[in-house]
């Protein structure tokens, strides 16, 4: 493979690739977030169990 | 007897005989790592052992870059197999807080661009005259963080390990010095006084543990073959979240990473042998990774500015200023400048969230890169 078409790709698909994984992970973490919401109580059962 | 006497003497002067003109040099580049690392605290960790190196490595007929040298015996037992910066990645997985980055999904993002100039500083590369493996693992640098840099230059282009692995460890130290000036060159001043409001905690411990095992699963499907940085990075945060085995996190941030860092950085410093390290080449893949982490912050700004644009003003450019891994050096910045401007501006919660987006989003690029040259063939 000549170094133009190497270099293109690797812009092309790098830049793609990894930006495409990182929306991807942001969804997933938008979805984690509505599926485990957070309740006000987890901080008050944290500190009593460390006080444990 | 007195030419035995002769002879016996003579072998004292044999390693001023054998000093190339590189050696001083090198011995000189070493001492400068170590003022670095010592008296300006650019990352001691690394440059103390890396600077001592280099001076070991350049002191004649020493031998211990040879086969039984003790230096080349950590250097196979770590660096080759890319196990040293793999260990120091779990490490970095336990010290990091994705806590920032999970308040505020769409600032994972700004991780992205914020390691673009790898992929650009890859093309410089191969218009100078690199090959193609070697490009990549210059481009590397611009990930901002050593044990990719590290991992990818053993993997690829061995023998570029020494400038390469020096350039990651040494520019990101500098990240407070040439981000600044980046900073004010592409923002305007009102853009610099926006503020965000605070952040609020709305992440649950489920969701907290669940994502270093999502994000393992998914960008390792994606790039399988960054796996390994990635699955150890997320190794050492699960482990954390989980709060099951504080021995370990406390082992793998402690003493394992301490150990590990002062093995890598004396193995990396003694690849350092001024007839090797001292040519153009070296001064180019300086160059070039400096070149990586400028662009790395132009883009991660430029990125900011348009989400800026597109959320109608609810995102300071500042902060993609942060998104490279960096951390947490690169969201103190941010924070800084932010605060520089409009003393009232508190962007410390969202530059670490970019930050954090910029660490993984480092890993997932090396990782992408890794599998686009497996896909072509040429690893």
């Amino acid at each position: 493979m000549d170094n133009l078409t190497f270099g293109v790709t690797i812009i092309v698909v790098g830049i793609g690739g990894s930006t495409a994984c990182l929306l991807l992970l942001s969804l997933v973490i938008g979805i984690l977030k509505k599926l485990f919401p957070y309740k006000h109580d987890e901080d008050k059962k944290g500190m009593e169990s460390g006080r444990c | 007897m007195l030419e035995a006497i002769g002879i016996g003497f003579s072998g004292l002067i044999e390693g001023f005989l054998h000093l190339h003109w590189s050696n001083p040099v090198m011995i000189a580049i070493g001492c400068i790592l170590l003022y670095l690392g010592i008296k300006k605290g650019f990352e001691p960790l690394l440059l103390v052992p890396i600077g001592f190196g280099a001076i070991l490595v350049n002191i004649p007929l020493g031998g211990l870059m040879e086969e039984e040298g003790f230096i080349r015996i950590i250097y196979e037992a770590g660096v080759v197999n890319e196990l040293f910066p793999l260990l120091i990645f779990i490490g970095i997985g336990v010290m990091c807080d994705f806590g920032p980055l999970l308040e505020n999904p769409k600032i994972f993002l700004l991780g992205a661009p914020g390691n673009f100039g790898i992929f650009f500083t890859v093309a410089l590369a191969l218009a100078l005259g690199f090959t193609q493996l070697e490009s990549v693992a210059i481009g590397v640098v611009g990930a901002c963080d050593g044990p990719p840099a590290v991992y990818v230059a053993t993997r690829i282009a061995p023998h570029l390990l020494g400038p390469i692995t020096v350039a990651a460890y040494s520019y990101m130290s500098l990240v407070p010095m040439f981000q600044p000036p980046i900073m004010r060159l592409l923002t305007t001043k009102k853009e610099r006084m926006m503020t965000m409001g605070t952040v609020k905690k709305s992440v649950s411990k489920t969701t907290k543990l669940l994502f270093p095992l999502v994000t393992t699963v998914i960008g390792g499907l994606i790039a399988p073959k960054g796996l390994a940085l990635l699955g150890t990075i997320m190794l050492g945060n699960f482990m954390k979240e989980s709060g099951a085995v504080k021995r370990l996190t406390s082992a793998s941030e402690n003493e394992i990473a301490n150990v590990v860092t002062l093995l890598l950085g004396i193995s990396i410093g003694a690849t350092m042998d001024g007839r090797i390290f001292l040519t153009t080449q070296t001064i180019l893949i300086l160059a070039l990774g400096f070149l990586a982490m400028c662009l790395d912050t132009a883009s991660g700004i430029i990125f900011a500015k348009l989400i800026n644009l597109v959320t109608k003003g609810k995102i300071n450019p500042l902060i993609g200023a942060a998104g490279i891994s960096a951390y947490p050096m690169a969201a103190r910045v941010a924070q800084r400048q932010g605060q520089r401007y409009n003393p009232k501006n508190h962007l410390l919660m969202h530059a670490l969230g970019a930050n954090t987006g910029g660490q993984v989003g480092s890993v997932i690029s090396v990782a992408v890169m890794l599998s686009v040259l497996t896909g072509m063939g040429l690893i």
